[in-house]
C-alpha cells in the first residue's frame, strides 16, 4: 500500500496533464483549478488504498473524472455540445491528405501544425459532446489504453472503442470546419475516394 | 485499371488495414495482427500514407492540448496537502 508521506513527491509530476485534462473537461480555468485541487485532496486522503506499483496516473485520472462527473458537470456554465451525427471515416484525410505533397518538402506534420493551432485544437476537442470528449482526451492526448479508459470511465471496452471511433471522426470534422472558417484551405476540395470502410467497431 | 492491388482500396488487405487503423495506432492489436498490418502499410503506399496522416494528426492534437499549471495552483495544492498532514 502506498505511503501518504510520499504522495506529494509521487504525484506532483502528473499535475500538468491533470490540469490540461481538467480544462478540457470543465472548459473553464476557474473550475479546472478547483477540480485539480479537489482531485489531489481526495487522492491524498485515499492514498493508503492505492496499490503501490500500479498505475498512479490512471488512478488519479479516475478520481479526476469521477469528481468532474459528480461535482462539476451539474453546474456546467456551458451546455453540452451537439452530436454531429455520423461523420465519414478518414474525414480530414479525404479533404486535406496529400496537401503536403503540394508544398514540396513539407511533412504532413508541418502542414497539420500550421493548419491547427492551439486554439483550434482545444476548441474542437472541447466542442465534442462529453461522451466522446472524455475517451478521445484520454486516448489521444493522454495515451491511455482501452482497458484503462474503460476503468477510468467505468464503461465496457466495446463502448470505449465505439465512442473513440465516432468521437475521433467528429473531432476531425470540427477541426476541418475551423480551418475552413479561417480560410486556410483551398476552396471546396473534393473529398478523395477511399472506398474501404472502417466498420470494425460496433 | 492498374496492377496496383491497392489502387481502388478494394483489396482485402487494404480493407482490413483500414478497419484496424485505430486499433493499430492505439497499440491494441495482438502481436500477430500488428505484424500483418505493419507489413501491409510498409508495402502499400496509399495505406501507408493514411497511417502517417492519422499518426501525425494525433501528435498535433496531443501537442496542442498541453497547458502549464498556474504557479498559484501548484502552491495552493502543496499547501492544502501540508494542512492535511
Amino acid at each position: 500500500m502506498a505511503d501518504p508521506a510520499t504522495f506529494a513527491e509521487d504525484s506532483m509530476s502528473l499535475m500538468s496533464s491533470l490540469y490540461s485534462a481538467a480544462l478540457r473537461m470543465t472548459r473553464n480555468p476557474a473550475d479546472a483549478e478547483d477540480l485539480v485541487q479537489e482531485t489531489y485532496l481526495k487522492a491524498f486522503r485515499a492514498y493508503e488504498r492505492f496499490e503501490a506499483g500500479t498505475n498512479l496516473k490512471a488512478w488519479m485520472y479516475r478520481i479526476l473524472t469521477n469528481s468532474y462527473i459528480n461535482d462539476y458537470r451539474k453546474k456546467q456554465r456551458r451546455p453540452d455540445e451537439q452530436d454531429l451525427g455520423d461523420v465519414e471515416d478518414l474525414y480530414l484525410y479525404r479533404r486535406i491528405g496529400g496537401l503536403e505533397g503540394a508544398a514540396l518538402g513539407r511533412s504532413a506534420e508541418d502542414e497539420l501544425t500550421d493548419l491547427f493551432g492551439e486554439a483550434e485544437v482545444k476548441d474542437a476537442l472541447e466542442a465534442l459532446p462529453e461522451h466522446y470528449r472524455l475517451p478521445v482526451l484520454l486516448a489521444d492526448v493522454e495515451g491511455f489504453a482501452y482497458k484503462e479508459i474503460a476503468e477510468i470511465l467505468d464503461v465496457p471496452i466495446g463502448t470505449v472503442m465505439s465512442r473513440l471511433h465516432r468521437g475521433r471522426k467528429q473531432l476531425q470534422k470540427r477541426l476541418y470546419n475551423f480551418a475552413e472558417e479561417r480560410r486556410l484551405l483551398p476552396d471546396d476540395p473534393e473529398p478523395a475516394s477511399v472506398g474501404a470502410d472502417m466498420s470494425e467497431e460496433s | 485499371m492498374t496492377d496496383d492491388p491497392c489502387a481502388d482500396f478494394g483489396s482485402n488487405e487494404c480493407q482490413q488495414a483500414l478497419a484496424q487503423l485505430y486499433s493499430y495506432l492505439d497499440g491494441e492489436l495482438t502481436v500477430q495482427r500488428h505484424t500483418v498490418i505493419r507489413t501491409h502499410i510498409d508495402l502499400c503506399l496509399p495505406c501507408g500514407d493514411r497511417y502517417v496522416f492519422e499518426t501525425e494528426l494525433r501528435q498535433v492534437v496531443s501537442m496542442r492540448c498541453q497547458d502549464s499549471v498556474p504557479e498559484a495552483l501548484r502552491n495552493r495544492i502543496a499547501e492544502a496537502i501540508r494542512n492535511e498532514i
